[in-house]
């Protein structure tokens, strides 16, 4: 059996210590729901466990000029219908509230989802997305990440061995002319998606589009960006252009290799990826214009 | 290392030590010798382990025991006892909501937790509910009748 210590800092500036006194061994808990399973089965074995349950300033939800900012301990259930609050993110509602279940939402951490870095997660791939960056806490300061650039591969991420996560900003958006949504496909109720897509467009004021970002989730070890697609649209009528959205559909399928798995074949989950696409922009061009 | 871990359950103060890798359901099951907490997947797709911790529910195979330091729980155990049933508890038996049983704590700590927030659920709600308990048996629809049954009566 491993040896190992728990250790239980108060403030933001401790944990950090703490990580950079232990770094590569240590391991840090927030809610615990992911982290449970992967010590219970020895899939990790850290020296030390650093507890941030008590550490105070990472349970707010604030919207600022900068975007909405959200602790990295604000559970999933607080983020049920945080679209109503903060209708930026109404795109994670198409998420969170069909995430997981009750049980694990009370206790999940948006740090700890973020962090886990899952292959299939649905929550990297909506806040990339909405471009969100998270803040890094070290000893040495503070530095902000993309979420596009955050998740580097399947459970891995670009967070130093002594940084902590401490925070989820996600930038404003003119709510007249652009909108996000997701689209997933789920075999069981609460599991994750056999592929999940995320689209964010912006319109111009003739129905053409001025930006758009569409992210594929689970075809490949972390989020990836539709770039073919988002070029198709960029520039071009989009509103009312069925057209436009059905062809970004098949240059995203195009360009994704998912591996097969036991949910689904490789096959089944590029059509997938072509429909979830459509879908997901139709109700984004949708939210904008609506 | 082992650490002292006190929490209160059913009312009733435990102390007792721990590891730190060690789960909640672990330290119910194993140090408290509590074992109507049941230990099925252990990787939280059941729900079977679910107990409230502090009126909220939660699998507890997904948490560390010491995350549960000075907290309040209730588990089945804590629910009603054989001479009296919680009406939820009766109502299950009286609707067959029981087949083998292995589900069955979870299942009535989470209809409990419904019904505490809720206590006029439709159906829905209740599906919604049992989306984090998994009954292979396949007793949903009986549970949900007796819910909506103890639901009813309350009204």
């Amino acid at each position: 059996m491993i040896d190992c210590q728990y250790l239980e800092p108060t403030t933001v500036s401790e944990a950090c210590t703490l990580l950079a006194e232990h770094g590569d061994d240590a391991k840090v808990v927030a809610g615990g729901q992911s982290m449970a399973i992967l010590l219970r089965n020895g899939l990790i074995q850290p020296s030390h466990l650093i507890s941030i349950q008590h550490v105070s300033g990472l349970e707010d939800i604030v919207a600022s000029d900068e975007g909405v900012k959200i602790g990295a301990k604000v559970t999933l259930d607080r983020l049920i219908g945080i679209g109503e609050t903060h209708p930026t993110l109404r795109a994670l509602d198409d998420v969170i509230n069909e995430l997981a279940d009750q049980q694990i939402r009370n206790f999940a951490t948006l740090g700890g989802a973020i962090c886990e870095a899952h292959p299939a997660s649905d929550i990297t791939v909506v806040l990339s997305t909405l471009n969100a960056s998270v803040k890094l806490a070290s000893a040495g300061g503070e530095r902000v990440v993309s979420m596009c650039d955050f998740v580097t591969g399947a459970f891995a991420t670009a967070a130093q061995s002594d940084e902590l996560l401490t925070e989820v900003v996600v930038p404003s958006f003119d709510l007249g002319s652009a909108a996000a949504a997701h689209r997933r496909f789920v075999l069981r109720a609460g599991d994750y998606p056999v592929v999940g897509v995320g689209a964010f467009v912006s319109l111009d004021g003739s129905g053409g589009c001025q930006d758009a970002r569409i992210v594929v989730g689970n075809c490949s070890s972390a989020p990836a960006h539709a770039q073919e697609a988002e070029t198709r649209l960029k520039g071009h009528s989009i509103v009312g252009n069925n057209g436009a959205i059905a062809e970004a559909g098949e240059l995203a399928a195009s360009h994704v290799a998912p591996s097969s798995d036991p949910m689904a074949p490789s096959e089944y989950k590029i059509d997938l990826v072509n429909v979830l696409t459509r879908e997901a922009l139709a109700e984004a061009v949708a939210r904008a214009t609506g | 290392m082992k650490y002292p871990l006190s929490l209160t359950v059913n009312d009733e103060n435990y102390d007792i030590l721990v590891e730190p890798y060690h789960t909640l359901m672990e330290a119910i099951r194993d140090g408290i010798g509590l074992t109507g907490t049941k230990c099925a997947c252990e990787d939280g797709r059941c729900g079977t382990c679910t107990v409230l911790i502090d009126g909220q529910l939660v699998k507890s195979c997904l948490m560390l025991g010491l995350q549960a330091k000075g907290k309040s729980l209730l588990t089945i155990e804590g629910m009603g006892s054989p001479d009296e049933l919680h009406p939820l508890q009766a109502a299950f038996l009286e609707h067959g909501a029981v087949q083998c049983g292995y589900c069955t704590p979870g299942m009535l700590l989470t209809a409990k937790q419904l019904l505490d927030e809720n206590p006029n659920p439709t159906e829905e709600d209740i599906r919604s509910a049992f989306v984090g308990n998994l009954c292979r048996c396949g007793v949903y629809t009986h549970a949900t009748e007796a819910i909506l049954n103890v639901a009813g009566e309350e009204e």
